[in-house]
């Protein structure tokens, strides 16, 4: 067998193990005995899948905005324009979009999870509670950076205004999820259990396997954004092949022919 | 109930995870030597 096939190997195994330990934890969320203090303790456990997912969502949007800061500082010519920073630039509009997008998959959950824990805690789907509301309008500011990204066929264009607008929302996004629903008013207003965070009374078993749901998610998530950057580079080599390719469909001959001017003999 | 939510996150990323690795095929189909790439 070649290296390949080893290496090939090598990254099954490692899945399945992966596949394994998420299989563990997830039990062992099911072991732990039941959190005391809530409407119905033995589905305060719904706590263990639902607070990694903000954490996760915070830290790819600080580094999807990096990323973007990086793709517009390239844009703004700080830079002597070439080739090679056009290709930089443009992997820096890849890393951006990996992460976001993989930030936007735990906005989500975090979302879906957050209303069954308003289900069977606080007895309805969406009770406007101003936690649920500031996070809706959080999801909707993040969300409209890849409503975007749709409205610009020049991907240029696409890349540099989707950055711009991620920095101009990344601040507006940070109030809606973490000072907004922190203001004392408002905190005094919701149901949310921040307070069971915030105070330490996550500990022992409860604190045990909520950390391994956030190192198993952690390197899930590093392994998604690699593996979707290594996705958009393809698809960028892939679309500069494809500009070499004829109408017909076929590539384009080795010795490209281009119009010369001739002096005249004359 | 309490089984939703382990559910949802790990199938949402697994679902994440098939849809990239399905662009990925589709990105090295179209740079495939067989495709015509070099």
């Amino acid at each position: 067998m070649d290296l390949r096939g080893h290496l090939e190997n090598l990254n099954n195994a490692l899945r399945a193990l992966f596949a394994l330990l998420m299989g563990v934890v997830t039990v062992w969320s099911f072991q732990v005995p039941d959190a005391v203090g809530f409407q119905r303790p033995e589905l305060a456990r719904i706590f263990f899948w639902h607070f990694p997912c903000p954490l996760l969502l915070t830290g790819l949007l600080f580094v999807g905005s990096y990323f973007s800061f990086r793709h517009l500082v390239r844009v703004q010519g700080f830079r002597v324009e070439s080739e090679t920073d056009n290709r930089e630039r443009q992997l820096w509009d890849i890393r951006a979009v990996a992460a976001l997008e993989l930030g936007f998959v735990f906005c989500v959950l975090t979302m879906i999870t957050g209303i069954l824990f308003s289900l069977v805690q606080w007895g309805v789907w969406w009770q406007w509670d101003p936690r649920q509301t500031s996070f809706l309008l959080a999801m909707l500011v993040y969300g409209a950076y890849f409503a975007l990204r749709t409205a610009f066929t020049d991907p240029e264009k696409r890349a540099a205004n989707s950055a711009a607008y991620m920095l101009a929302a990344v601040l507006p996004l940070i109030f809606l999820i973490f000072v907004y629903p922190r203001l004392p008013q408002v905190e005094q207003a919701s149901f949310h259990p921040t307070q069971s965070i915030m105070k330490g009374q996550i500990k022992g078993a409860y604190a045990q396997v909520v950390s391994a749901v956030i190192i198993l998610t952690t390197i899930l998530s590093v392994w998604l954004y690699r593996l979707r950057v290594r996705a958009g580079t393809l698809e960028l080599l892939a679309e500069d092949y494809g500009q070499l390719e004829t109408h017909g469909g076929h590539p384009a001959p080795t010795g490209v022919v281009r119009p010369v001017s001739l002096s005249d003999p004359h | 109930m309490a089984a939703i939510p382990p559910l949802l996150v790990w199938c949402g990323l697994y679902l994440y995870l098939t849809r990239i690795e399905k662009k990925v095929r589709e990105a090295e189909r179209r740079l495939s030597p067989e495709n015509g790439s070099k």
